[in-house]
């Protein structure tokens, strides 16, 4: 039996498994063609924040029909339908950002979401509908674990000559993700969780990482190939 | 015969570098693992420890920058 409390047991998990993300991460802000992946960045980002309130929607749904008889499916259910209006909209601010860089949402939503994307949150669809809802908290835990840092991505725009109002996305979750990530750790600490939930959450926080790396992997590979060198590291 | 250690089978994987020098809480961390999650991180390949990948940032987790 583990001591440690819900939140740390699957921070600790996502900690010792997102060294490749944190990694890729590096590369694409440091990237010399930094403003010229970054509209691909954005591209993909909106691809997976479209989905953030319809898989919300989809886990409350799941959870709902067993609140009365189920403490778990309660305290999902709870936090999802008071998380889902905090998550509402946040896919336009891309498009606001794609548009800074005129780049209108008539040409970004008619592109296909690349299958990567697709199968990152197509699992959580999956796991949701045919085995339990809980599964989507590992997912939010990956994404929401690393709020973007306002002072950081302010200087990454700057040195990349990219107009920090086409980087609005970033900075308001920067403002608002700190809060988020405290209420999911607290709302984990709440659910009455066994280690076959935590199994659960393990294998939806590594897929999660799996594939947002090579969301990330995908945008350096097709970016130009000009110069190979990072630009200087971004403390 | 004994099975391989939870750490040994991620090694064997390619997972872990050998000798690669985790924290006493980690090795506690990754021998808690269930097999599903064992299972799952031999299927995504996911690189573990610090030992193949050149950071180029001094922040402990660098910001993705792909939401919620």
């Amino acid at each position: 039996m583990n001591s440690a409390s819900h939140h740390r047991r699957l921070r600790d998990k996502i900690r010792i498994a997102r060294r490749g993300l944190d990694a890729a991460a590096t590369a694409l802000w440091t990237h010399p063609c930094l403003s010229e992946i970054y509209p691909d960045f954005l591209f993909r980002n909106h691809a997976v924040i479209r989905a953030s309130v319809p898989l919300m929607q989809a886990a409350a749904a799941a959870s709902e029909p067993h609140v009365a008889s189920d403490p778990l499916a309660a305290g999902i259910f709870s936090y999802l339908t008071h998380h889902i209006p905090e998550e509402m909209h946040h896919d336009d601010w891309i498009l606001e950002d794609l548009e800074v860089l005129n780049i209108p949402r008539s040409e970004v939503l008619p592109r296909i979401p690349p299958p990567t994307v697709a199968a990152l949150v197509g699992a959580q669809y999956y796991w949701i509908r045919h085995y339990h809802p809980v599964a989507l908290m590992g997912f939010i835990a990956v994404l929401e674990g690393t709020p973007p840092d306002v002072d950081y991505f302010e200087r990454v725009a700057d040195r990349a000559g990219i107009p920090r109002e086409a980087i609005s996305n970033l900075l308001r979750h920067g403002w608002l993700d700190p809060r988020h990530r405290d209420d999911l750790d607290h709302a984990l600490d709440e659910l009455p969780l066994t280690d076959d939930h935590h199994a659960l959450l393990g294998v939806s926080s590594f897929h999660t990482i799996h594939l947002l790396t090579r969301v990330v992997e995908e945008i350096l590979e097709a970016a130009p190939k000009r110069s190979s060198r990072p630009v200087e590291a971004v403390p | 015969m004994e099975s391989p250690s939870k750490i040994q089978r991620l090694v064997d994987a390619g997972l872990i570098r050998g000798g690669h020098q985790f924290s006493d809480q980690d090795l506690q961390l990754l021998e808690s693992l269930s097999e599903d999650e064992v299972e799952a991180l031999i299927s995504v390949k996911a690189k573990l420890g610090e030992d193949f990948f050149n950071r180029n940032t001094d922040l402990a987790n660098p910001p993705v920058g792909i939401v919620f």
